[in-house]
Formats: C-alpha cells, structure tokens, sequence
C-alpha cells in the first residue's frame, strides 16, 4: 500500500515510504486497452498513448534534457511497446512497463549519443508549485532570494556529473509517484542502490548550493 | 567532527524516510545543538526538493498531434498490426510437408494404431493458427497414448529367441515367422520400434503387419494365426504376451 507520509517537524518534506506490488490506479483500464491491441483494435493505443504521454515525455526529458530528443523517446517508447505488447505480462502495470522501456530507452540514446558536453541543462525547468515550497524549508537568506534561472544552473550543474543510469533513477524519483522499490523494479536494480544513487545526486546538489551561497 | 559525519548519512536516511524513532530523535537532538548540521540539513532539504522540483517544457497539443501521427501510421501498417495484434499466421504448410511431419510421428510411435489413423486420411492442417495448436497437440496426444498401448499392451523391444535365422538376427528386435495375408508362404517380420522399413515390421496387439519401402503397409496376419517356424531350421518361440506392463 503506498502511504504518504507527513514527518512532524518537517512539515514540508513529503517521504514516500517503501511499497508493497499494489498495482497502480487505471491498471485495470489498462489491461483491457492492452487486450483490445491483442485483437487487432490498435485504435485502443490512442488511450494509453494520451493517458501516458506526458509521464513519460517527463522521465525521458529528466535523462537526456533535450525538449525534441525527449518527444522522439516519447514516440519510440510507445512504438517499442506496440511491438512488444505481446511480452507485457498482464498481472503486473502497464504504466511501470512502459516507464522500463521509457528508462532504457533514454538510457540507450544517451550511450549512443555519448554524455557529458552534449547533454545540453540549458532548458532545466522547475515545476513552480514546488519552488514555493524550497523558500520556506530554509533561513539561509541568499536561498531564499535564488532565482529560477540560477536554480537550473546549479541543478544542471550537479546532474551533469552524473552518469545516464544515476540520471535514469533521479527522473523516475522525481516523479513524485513511485517508491524506491518501484524504482529499483524498473530499473532492474537493489533498492540500495536507488537509494545511494539519490544519495549521490543529492550530494552533488547540495555542494553546489553550497558553494554558491559561501560565495555570496 | 565524526558525530557530524555520522549525521550525515542520518539526515540523507530522513530525507527518504528511512528512519527509526531512536534514530530519528537522536538527530533532532543533535540539530538541535549543531547549528553547523542543521545548515546541512537545510542545504540538503533544498536540494532534494529542488531535484524533485525539475520538471521538463511543456507539449502543446499541437506538437503531440505528429507524435500520435507516427505512431498511428506504424501501428497501421501491415508488420506493426501483426505484431500488435498476434494475428501472424504461420506459413502455409503443404499436404507433403504435412505427410513428412506425420511420418515423423510414426517413427517415434511405432505403427501399432495404424489402422485406426492412416496417412490417407489426415487433412491438411487448417490454416488457422487455432487449429494448428489443436492439430499439434492432438499429435503429441496421439504420441503418447502409442507409445503407452505399445509399452502396456505389446511390450518394448524384446530379447532375440535364440533359434532365429540369421537373417532375423541382423534385424533389431524379436521375430515372428508367418504368412502374409492370402499366402501360405512363411515369412519373417521383426518387430522393432526404432526401424520402419522394409526388413522390419511392427506389431499391434491383434494384428501383424510390415511397411514397404514406399511407406504403405501389408497386413500379415492377425497374431492368432502366427506360425512357429523358421523354414526347417525349428520352432520360433514367440515371445509371451506381457502381463500388464513392459517386459
């Protein structure tokens, strides 16, 4: 059962606490899309494309952070399960299939592509909702006056020394939706290391925070 | 500043919720006291809240609509319709490749139920994909139940009786002598379970028959009607019925 949990004393830090296999609202809906495809109705595809689109437009951008790249992955991702959807096993969720295919496909253009310098962080945006919520979780003054625009650039900074695998777990975590067992079943790896690749994203951010506001 | 360090790792288990009670407020109470690791801490909440803030530009629906528009096109093409829908049907198969699968059947299930299935009378498979697993596991079906009534009812290969011909002798199996159907003339038939030719022949519960080279089968005798001779060489003993399994 996934269960979110407010910790008393930091009220604005929302934890999502380890989850158990319950299947993911709509998987139902799913299967029966997943079986109209099956019988010839690729029609049904529309419903499942509209339905997960920007999800997984969202973890493709969050590893490769290019706007075109991401919608090309975005296609290639559904055109991978169309041919493949005789592999989906029907007891487990079609959206967490769909974000495996999403990861490794990101993952795979990266390599192809080679990281590093052309990766381009210049279009790093922040979903503002939650930046209103970064400026009352500290009394660091020149935390609080950070800018957007010098948000993504730290942000940019600490993911670009990341490796496309590290980068794969940090876009699934920042989804906000799957617990870090989720996360280690897509990406095929121990919950422990989720947890210390996030560690190291983390770690990466905060000495880059860090630096900028000593230099103030 | 080891505690400092140790807190460390503390405040990164709190940020994913991976803290007990004890541990918890063992480092409330160290924030408390540490100004130096409540800063972290802050440093860290931010961090954490900004990785979680990053979003990506959004897509009008304008700009899906070429998206959908390929992958539409795909799935409407003839390769990705057959892989979406699992409709691809196995390549037609000839009433010779149909007889060759059948013949391979046979040479693993010897011929005893022969005269209740004859190559003649199977049909080509239907073309369907359905009654292609229907027809394969009514074959496989009919595999095992041969060989079942072949080890209970006939019984496997048996030792060769020791005044044979030596002709029967370069065979496999164990050997009758009799007389084929509407002859008086004796003839040898082997039995053996591996081998479908035209020194071989094999034997059903009630009847004898051999198998020519071009596949079609003589009926010898019903079994009652086996004779014990070698052609002036002595009796062949035939070997007994088993009693209710293989020898």
């Amino acid at each position: 059962m996934r269960v979110w949990l407010n910790v008393c004393c930091v009220p604005s830090v929302i934890i999502l606490t380890a989850d158990t296999n319950v299947p993911h609202p709509g998987d139902n809906e799913d299967r029966k899309l997943v079986e109209e495809i099956l019988a010839g109705r690729t029609a049904a595809l529309e419903g499942l494309f509209v339905k997960y689109r920007e999800r997984i437009y969202r973890i493709c951008y969050r590893v490769v952070f290019n706007r075109d790249d991401a919608l090309d992955l975005t296609q290639d991702v559904f055109l991978k399960a169309l041919r493949a959807i005789e592999t989906f096993k029907k007891e487990s969720s079609f959206y967490t299939w769909l974000c495996q295919i999403a990861v490794n496909a990101s993952i795979d253009f990266l390599r192809r592509k080679g990281r590093g310098p052309k990766v381009s962080f210049d279009e790093i945006v922040f979903d503002e909702a939650k930046i209103a919520d970064i400026k009352s979780l500290t009394s660091s003054t020149p935390v609080k006056q950070l800018e957007l625009k010098e948000m993504g650039r730290l942000v940019g900074h600490a993911l670009r020394g990341l490796s496309e695998d590290h980068r794969a777990v940090f876009s699934l975590f920042a989804m906000n939706e799957f617990s870090y067992r989720e996360i280690a079943d897509i990406m095929g790896c121990p919950e422990g290391t989720v947890m210390s690749r996030l560690f190291y994203a983390r770690k990466k951010l905060r000495d880059a925070l860090k630096a900028y506001v000593e230099a103030k | 500043m080891g505690i400092c360090e140790d807190n460390f790792d503390l405040m990164m288990r709190r940020l994913d919720g991976a803290l007990n009670l004890v541990e918890q407020s063992t480092l409330e109470a160290h924030l408390r006291d540490c100004p130096r690791c409540t800063r972290e801490f802050e440093y860290l909440r931010v961090s954490d809240c900004l990785l979680r803030a990053v979003g990506a530009p959004a897509v009008s629906e304008a700009d899906w609509g070429p998206v959908f528009a390929e992958i539409s096109e795909a799935a409407g093409s003839e390769e990705a319709l057959s892989l979406a829908a699992g409709a691809t049907e196995p390549p037609a198969v000839s009433a010779e490749e149909w007889k060759g699968v059948w013949e391979g059947i046979e040479r693993e299930a010897l011929l005893g139920a022969r005269e209740e299935v004859r190559p003649a009378e199977i049909v080509p498979a239907v073309r369907k994909r359905s009654w292609f697993r229907l027809g394969a596991a009514a074959a496989a079906a009919a595999v095992v139940v041969l060989a079942a009534y072949i080890i209970f009812f006939v019984g496997g290969p048996r030792t060769m009786p020791p005044a044979v011909a030596d002709e029967v002798k370069a065979g496999k199996g164990y050997a009758y002598t009799t007389v084929e159907t509407g002859s008086e003339e004796p003839i040898y038939v082997i039995a053996d379970i591996n081998e479908i030719d035209y020194a071989s022949a094999s034997s059903g519960k009630d009847y004898m028959y051999s198998v020519s080279e071009d596949g079609s089968a003589i009926e010898i005798a019903p079994r009652e009607a086996v004779e014990g001779d070698t052609g002036g060489e002595g009796p062949i003993e035939v070997p007994p019925e088993p009693q209710g399994g293989a020898p």
